[in-house]
């Protein structure tokens, strides 16, 4: 029985058969998206709680064991379960597409990599489930806290098997990115011609190859320490801590530049198309995204400065330095905005937002990386403030803006522009309420990790405008919810170009076909759609062609984009 | 040998892994000299090893492209592995739908599991691993030995024919039709 | 909304965040001055950072909203020249801030170094604080709320050693505007001087487990003749150690932390170094 067949047979409803044994990078991309936001649900349940519970002070919801639980899980789920997944969703769906391939070079180890995955992310939640309840070290899981006798729930366990297996998973993903990017880009397609989001996802699962091994055998030496009685992390038998936190952050920092250059790519991609203008220094934002991704190997023990057991310039020299190709970065987009042509749909409104928000998270990252400063903020509401600053103000603002970009790609329908709005305006005031004040919080010197705090600290004010904060980004995920099931009832109208995009994507329809294109258009820039669109209207217009393309799309105003079938010709020589 | 490695002109993959796994190396001295610290030396030289072994993996495959990169006559008469993509590959077809990653998934998280509960998991964890590792290996034996047979005739006239779809549809002209990769 | 309205309200939360991102707190030692100046460098540099990308930014959404036309803008590609000048000024400014960093930092290790005033060893455990002034044979541990007080005197070169007997703890003065990991099988060396009379509060900032937020102490600063005093009226150890069940200042009995201190050992009682005698609480 062949494929076509079983799809023949399944028109009309949900193909759940389907959707369990693809290969398809597609469907595998939406399953990880899907699984990814839903995991994004329970960690953020799991904040509201935190944040209901240290909205004023005492212990009125949960007492401190469950509440070690909840910032554990919280931690933990946002940034493996959700954060690294959602690249995953994102790069799944897209590389294939934006460099011209049919699928990924190993379909069968991409669905297994997403099994893992899920497998993985539901061993960890499953501490929840376990009479001992779930892990309670942290997400960082710091030796010997971690280790017994001091961690004593069979979640912790449950913590470092789950985490083995999406870390494995991340690391197929990642082994299958890079292949795919080396050997299947399309005809034409030079390095220096893949979209930026692609480039991000290059650099990004070269991170992942080297640090997700150091994690892994982090947790596998922790996991035969908790139940062989090996000794790696404690020091009476000879062990270090030190160990374990070198290993962690090793891992751990190239993990935030994981969850946060491709969403960096994302902008790359958004703002060009909303100001009508190509990025500006593509060739510099590469660079930078390459440098961004060999510096954030170099800089893991600026998480280590109050250890007294690194050296303190050479991690603050480095983590200094990177802050120089960011700050290329934000150059790029604000000049490819001057001088544009700009239209503000949703994802050019969260665009914007990312370059706000996730500014004051990079001015932040800049104070921690002197270690003196450090010395102040460090495991305090200062770190939890920038952390959430660039995760939230940074990766998820764009994500937001990618998924508003893709989901008519994605679903061939565009979202509620009103309820995409009133969600974004609802996210940004609830990001604001909620982590502005953690930065004082922290530099009144708050520790991170408190289930409770003192009445006359002075804390309770900043904690309760923290606390309704969070409130409102929880309204603004339920307005996104809304919206998705909105347009889901409608009909499939957006058409392959809905926004008069630029990358590869946009030449395919929407949703794209099983094998993504039918045709090719040529493939002489970083913009091969744009460059076919601008032939075409030159040759509706009468103009002589100003390159060799010939595209089939009809000029003017509306979504311009290929017709659904039928070809254009790969340019004559 | 190491005038290739070093040859500018080589492609563009190879010098990104090149310079990767340089950075890794210098910068893994530069922490040594500074620190003594064992463990980030390591990380750091694990780091630089790794990419630098790509990129001179790369870098060997092929003699540097004899072409320049934006005569377009190499896209026409190549089609493929012109010196843009000098690394393209679009053998292989897409298999079909398979519950076998699934299975493999299952059983290893089954099976690895057994380290906090007891090693019944690891029983209940053997079975569908050892499904899912026969359905997937024979699966991908049956759909190399197809592709084996169909690349003979597809050197001759290349890729004219829309029937069957390489793995990028850049060259195929028509609908693709979905492949009929052995299932099961 | 129009454009302008929309990059005025950006503009404006951006604002709010300025404000309300970090005012640190009054510097009560030599080393936490020297920090709070470093501070005030860096806010002072961000907020120019700032200004400029807010400014471009808004300065781009305001002017160049489309407006109707659709028309195709120049499509520039990039300037060489525009692009080393943003690459080298982020790169000098920089290299300036860590110029400012390792002065501070060298500041730090110089105190380290300088001799000793008073030497105090300092334990955290599993979920209290042991004291210790080796010369002046006073030892006093405390957990729970309000955790020990240590006197130190005033104007003088204190030099730490810090250790954890369990897992990881952090020595965290907020008015000292420093901390120090207390990690079990390592000696962490500092040195601090107070400049004048007061309580300082202290706590545990790396997560130890259950009760990491209830094992507070107190820096109590004071002339050196009153440091005598207190010296001479708790040599010999024991006498001097506050370890009370405690409740919490504000006057809410927490009971986690009565439960801390309930299971704990009784004041004064030895918890070795290193050892794994550490309270564990009954769960």
């Amino acid at each position: 029985m062949t494929a076509a067949t079983l799809e023949a047979g399944r028109q009309g409803h949900l193909d759940l058969l389907g959707w369990i044994a693809t290969t398809d990078h597609k469907r595998i991309g939406v399953l990880y998206g899907v699984t990814a936001l839903g995991f994004f649900l329970v960690a953020g349940l799991l904040a509201l709680v935190m944040r209901a519970e240290l909205a004023v002070p005492g212990l009125q919801l949960v007492g401190e064991q469950t509440y070690s639980g909840l910032f554990t899980i919280h931690g933990t789920a946002m940034m493996l379960l959700f954060a690294t997944p959602m690249v995953s969703a994102f790069a799944n769906f897209l590389v294939p597409l934006q460099v011209g391939a049919a699928d990924m070079v190993f379909p069968r180890l991409n669905a297994l990599s997403y099994w893992l995955f899920l497998f993985g992310g539901l061993v960890i939640l499953s501490g929840f489930l376990v009479a001992s309840g779930p892990a309670d070290i942290g997400w960082t899981g710091y030796a010997p806290n971690s280790t017994l006798p001091y961690s004593t729930t069979t979640g912790t366990d449950l913590w470092v098997v789950g985490l083995l297996l999406t870390g494995v998973a991340t690391i197929f993903g990642a082994v299958n990115f890079v292949t795919t990017i080396v050997t299947r880009r399309a005809p034409g397609m030079g390095l220096l011609r893949m979209p930026v989001f692609t480039w991000s996802i290059l650099v990004t699962s070269i991170l992942i190859l080297y640090a997700f091994p150091a994690i892994t055998a982090a947790l596998i030496m922790l996991l035969l320490e908790r139940r062989f009685g090996a000794t790696f992390f404690d020091p009476t038998a000879g062990g270090d801590p030190i160990l374990w936190q070198h290993l962690f952050w090793f891992f751990g920092h190239p993990e935030v530049y994981i969850i946060a250059i491709p969403f960096f790519g994302v902008i790359g991609e958004t703002i060009p198309v909303f100001s009508r203008k190509p990025l500006f220094g593509y060739k510099a934002f590469v660079l930078a995204t390459i440098f961004i991704g060999a510096y954030s190997m170099t800089v893991w023990a600026h998480h280590m400065f109050t250890t007294g057991a690194v050296n303190l310039p050479f991690f603050a020299a480095t983590s200094f330095l990177i802050a120089v190709p960011t700050g290329v970065k934000f150059f790029n987009w604000t000049f490819t905005m001057i001088g544009g042509r700009l239209t503000f749909p949703a994802p050019m409104l969260w665009s914007v937002g990312f370059l706000f928000t996730f500014l004051f998270g990079g001015i932040t990252g800049v104070m921690l990386a002197s270690p003196p400063l450090d010395f102040q903020f460090q495991d305090t509401y200062f770190v939890v403030a920038h952390l959430h600053n660039v995760l939230v103000g940074g990766s998820i603002f764009s994500m937001w803006a990618g998924i508003t970009f893709w989901f008519p790609k994605v679903t061939g329908r565009r979202l509620n522009e009103p309820l995409a709005k009133a969600q974004f305006w609802l996210w940004t005031i609830g990001f604001v309420v909620t982590f502005l004040p953690q930065y004082q919080l922290g530099a009144d010197g708050m520790p991170r990790r408190y289930a409770d705090y003192p009445a006359d600290a002075g804390w309770t004010t900043l904690n309760m405008i923290s606390t309704v904060g969070a409130f409102l980004l929880a309204l603004s995920v339920l307005v996104f919810l809304i919206a998705v099931v909105e347009a889901l009832r409608r009909p499939a109208d957006a058409g392959p170009d809905p926004w008069q995009a630029n990358s590869l994507e946009w030449w395919a329809d929407s949703p794209p076909g099983h094998h993504n294109f039918p045709n090719l258009p040529p493939i002489r820039s970083e913009r091969p759609v744009f460059d076919a669109r601008e032939a075409a209207r030159a040759a509706a217009n009468g103009e002589p062609p100003a390159g060799s393309a010939v595209a089939p799309a009809p000029a003017g105003p509306g979504p311009v984009g290929p017709a659904p079938a039928g070809g254009s010709p790969e340019a004559p020589a | 040998m190491i005038r290739r490695v070093l040859d500018a002109t080589g492609p563009a993959e190879a010098r990104f892994f090149l310079f990767v796994g340089a950075f890794g190396l210098v910068l893994g001295a530069i922490y040594w000299f500074v620190s003594y610290e064992l463990a980030g030396t390591v990380l750091l030289g694990g780091f630089g090893v790794g990419a630098g072994v790509l990129g001179l993996r790369l870098r060997l495959e092929r003699p540097p492209a004899p072409v320049k990169s934006d005569d377009r006559r190499v896209h026409a008469v190549e089609g493929a592995g012109g010196a843009e993509t000098p690394f393209r590959d679009d053998s292989g077809r897409l298999p079909g739908e398979t519950l076998a990653p699934l299975a493999v998934g299952l059983g290893v998280a089954l099976g690895l599991t057994a380290v906090v509960f007891g090693p019944w998991l690891l029983v209940a964890g053997v079975v569908p691993l050892a499904w899912g590792a026969w359905t997937w290996l024979t699966g991908a034996r049956d759909e190399l030995a197809a592709t084996v047979a169909d690349d003979v005739p597809s050197r001759a006239g290349r890729r004219g024919r829309g029937a069957e779809p390489p793995a990028t549809a850049s060259t195929v002209s028509g609908p693709g039709r979905p492949p009929a990769a052995p299932r099961r | 909304m129009t454009a302008r309205r929309r990059a005025t309200a950006i503009a404006g939360l951006t604002a709010i965040g300025v404000v309300a991102a970090g005012c640190l707190p009054a510097p009560a030692t030599v080393e936490a001055r020297r920090t709070a100046d470093l501070y005030t460098t860096f806010v002072a540099v961000a907020a120019v950072v700032a200004a400029i990308v807010i400014g471009l930014s808004v300065f781009a959404i305001v002017r160049y909203r489309a407006r109707g036309d659709e028309t195709l803008p120049r499509q520039v590609i990039g300037n060489t020249r525009l692009e080393a000048v943003w690459t080298a000024i982020p790169l000098i400014t920089v290299a300036v801030l860590f110029g400012l960093t390792v002065l501070v930092l060298n500041a730090f290790d110089d105190a380290t170094r300088a001799a000793a005033g008073v030497e105090i060893r300092v334990t955290g455990f599993r979920w209290g604080w042991r004291f210790e002034y080796p010369a002046e044979g006073i030892r006093m541990e405390g957990v729970g709320r309000p955790g020990p007080e240590a006197y130190v005197p005033v104007g003088e070169n204190i030099h730490v050693t810090l250790t954890g007997a369990d897992v990881i703890h952090s020595f965290f003065v907020p008015q000292f505007l420093f901390k120090r990991d207390a990690i079990p099988g390592r000696l962490n060396e500092f040195a601090f001087t107070v400049d004048a009379p007061g309580r300082y509060g202290g706590q545990c900032a790396e997560f130890c487990g259950l009760y990491h937020s209830q094992m507070p102490f107190t820096i109590v600063a004071v002339s050196p003749a009153d440091y005598e005093a207190w010296v001479a009226a708790h040599r010999g150890g024991g006498a001097g150690a506050s370890a009370s069940p405690g409740v919490a200042p504000g006057g809410s009995a927490s009971p986690a932390a009565s439960t801390a201190a309930g299971a704990s050992t009784s004041p004064g009682a030895s918890t070795s170094p290193g050892g794994s005698a550490a309270p564990e609480p009954s769960r």
